[in-house]
């Protein structure tokens, strides 16, 4: 497992990389401007850090490493170590905008940006999207694979949409559903929902997986 | 060091009644294949008799309908005790996804999952070639590409070693230069090699025994030489030639009329052919096995 | 010189013609080793198993014999038997082909034997 996570080596610095440069550009902007863009952009990290999963689908690495003799469940499984480590990027990313900005912003983060709900929520999604895109890999290039993938990312992106606008909108605070939390049945019935789904899409992938044929 | 250790671990890498379809369409048909250690193998086939799909299954990289491939007695599939004494170099297409990688990534690949690999002698080669390894695949030339997996199946020093099509693009000179490459390794670690080629005549000193894949069967797996060595032209006046095949009961493959003039190459044995050559009015001349393959595959679309 | 190879004859006999050609001329004198396996493999660009079914040939016939962690060596008599061997084909081989040849040209037995004594006294045959 560990050798695919080698051969991810290149992927992740990248990854690396372009979140460093996205959290020191907004950050000094944030501080260092007045600019508000700066500040909607701070608000709007857990949707951008969405793009992350999404950018994790393309198979050429897998293909590589099975036509070298790496079996298909060592492949697999170094891919689910590959997510935990992309889930966990996309969870310091918006962690290091949110602490690294706080202190330039015009106004206050809202209460419960980053509350263990939040993160809960935040981490269900992105398992999600990642196992659909573990499960596109399996799929032939074309409208279907597409779909899974664009899919699950505008699904995700969509529900962090909404409980962004929870946390952010004031006039929302008369709303039942506020304020977002696992102890609301809705919410917490969402979360599960992710997971269960990802869970899903998970297993589909890898039985999926077991009749991989390599395209070079 | 590794390599002693090598010429000891290779074991045969064999087929049973494999099939293949790929919808209604048979790939192959009932394939029956062995692969014995320590051997240079050919295998040659026309474009479509199923070489690329039949080494992609005997390296557990695709999927078959039924048959067994084993290897030292065990399933490859999913077998990393198999697979991991397998290396299938496969011909890269520049417009896969694989092809946007650099080389450097692709080598990565290799020395992560073949447990043999010999960092050193892949440096030799990639210097050798003159290859920039910083470059993406689908940026270098076709004899570039085939540069690369040709290193990546040298230095995985692994004990079976398939090569489909490892001459594709490279011009005459760097393909001696292969075929040296090939013999000098061979001649270190006696590791069993599959090479799967169109460029038949000038390989054909190279492999010890040769496999002819045809439509999806196989029709000939025995030594060269002996392959060669059951074909002969024979040639004379029309009437000469047809009443002597008829007497020693011999189908020509293939036939070639000038005129009155006629040659066919025909398939027998050395008694027949020294019956042959005792006729005054016919003359017998060999093969050579790129002729051979195409008397044997060519089904008359060669001559037109 | 993998261009010395034709394809009129199979690989590993044009590798026996060659070392036997080479006893003949004299390059290979008795009890002096001849070409190894690898050596000859090298050299044409072959498989060494190829190289080494010419030499066993040459063995099997009794001209080369080997000895133990050195190699492959004229055996003493070879140039003779050689010969004798090459006599023996000579007819079938060379012999055959030229009196066809000679059918084909329209000459008859005169002229044919005229042309072998012309050729026998400018190479100066005994």
């Amino acid at each position: 497992m560990l050798k695919m996570l080698l051969l991810y080596r290149r992927f992740f610095r990248d990854t690396l990389l372009t979140m460093a440069g996205y959290v020191v550009i907004l950050v000094a902007g944030v501080w260092l401007t007045d600019i508000s863009l700066f500040e909607s952009y701070v608000l709007a990290t857990p949707l951008l850090a969405m793009v992350l999963p999404a950018v994790f689908a393309n198979n050429a690495l897998t293909n590589l490493a099975l036509s070298f003799g790496a079996s298909r469940r060592l492949c697999y499984w170094g891919r689910q170590a590959g997510s935990v480590l992309v889930a966990a990027c996309c969870m310091a990313m918006t962690w290091l905008t949110y602490r690294l900005a706080e202190g330039g912003m015009a106004e206050p983060l809202p209460a419960g940006v980053w509350s263990w709900d939040m993160v809960a929520l935040l981490f269900a999604v992105c398992l999600f999207v990642l196992q659909s895109s573990t499960l596109s890999q399996t799929m032939e290039n074309g409208w279907r694979r597409t779909a899974v993938l664009v899919g699950a990312w505008v699904l995700g992106s969509a529900f962090i949409v909404v409980v962004q606008a929870f946390l952010i909108i004031d006039d929302l605070s008369n709303v039942p559903l506020w304020p977002v939390s696992l102890r609301q049945p809705l919410w917490l019935a969402v979360g599960i929902g992710f997971l269960a789904a990802a869970l899903v899409l998970g297993v589909l992938a890898r039985l999926r997986y077991t009749k991989l044929v390599v395209k070079l | 060091m590794k390599i002693e250790a090598m010429t000891n671990a290779a074991r045969t890498l064999e087929a049973r009644g494999l099939c293949k379809q790929y919808g209604k369409q048979t790939v192959l048909d009932h394939v029956d294949l062995a692969v014995e250690p320590g051997c240079i193998y050919g295998l040659i086939g026309r474009n479509g008799a199923g070489k690329t799909t039949l080494l992609s299954i005997l390296t557990g990289q695709n999927t078959k309908n039924s048959g067994e491939v084993t290897y030292g007695g065990e399933p490859v599939w999913e077998n990393p005790r198999a697979l991991s004494d397998l290396c299938f170099a496969r011909e890269l297409n520049p417009g896969s996804e694989v092809a946007a990688l650099q080389v450097e990534e692709y080598l990565l690949a290799a020395r992560l999952f073949c447990p043999r690999w010999d960092e050193e002698y892949a440096r030799t080669l990639i210097k050798k070639f003159g290859l920039d390894t910083k470059k993406r695949i689908n940026k270098l030339s076709k004899g570039q590409m085939s540069m690369v997996t040709i290193t990546a199946a040298l230095a995985s020093r692994a004990p079976v070693t398939i090569l489909d099509e490892p001459a594709a693009g490279l011009d005459v000179v760097m393909r001696e230069c292969f075929y040296r490459l090939l013999l000098d390794d061979y001649a270190e670690t006696n590791r069993t090699f599959v090479i799967s080629t169109h460029i038949i005549e000038e390989a054909a000193g190279v492999f010890e025994r040769v496999i002819v894949l045809d439509e999806g069967r196989v029709i000939a797996n025995s030594q060269t030489d002996d392959l060669v060595d059951q074909f002969r032209y024979v040639s004379g006046s029309a009437q000469a030639v047809d009443r002597a095949l008829a007497a020693c009961g011999l189908q020509p493959l293939q036939q070639q009329g000038m005129g009155p003039h006629k040659t066919a190459a025909v398939r027998g044995t050395p008694e027949q052919f020294a019956r042959l050559a005792a006729e005054p009015d016919l003359e017998l001349s060999g093969l050579n096995l790129q002729n051979v393959f195409v008397a044997l595959c060519g089904h008359g679309d060669e001559e037109g | 010189m993998k261009g010395m190879l034709n394809d009129q004859s199979l690989i590993y006999q044009q590798i026996a013609q060659l070392l036997e050609d080479g006893i003949l001329r004299g390059e290979y004198p008795p009890e002096t080793p001849v070409p190894s396996t690898n050596e000859l493999a090298r050299a044409f660009n072959i498989n060494p198993a190829t190289a080494a079914k010419g030499v066993n040939r040459l063995v099997e016939e009794g001209l080369l014999y080997k000895r133990r962690g050195i190699g492959m060596f004229v055996a003493p008599g070879a140039l003779e038997a050689l010969r004798q061997k090459r006599r023996e084909a000579f007819a079938g081989t060379q012999i055959q082909a030229l009196v066809r040849e000679a059918k084909r040209l329209g000459m008859n037995r005169q002229e044919l034997l005229d042309l072998v004594e012309r050729q026998a006294e400018e190479e100066q045959l005994p």
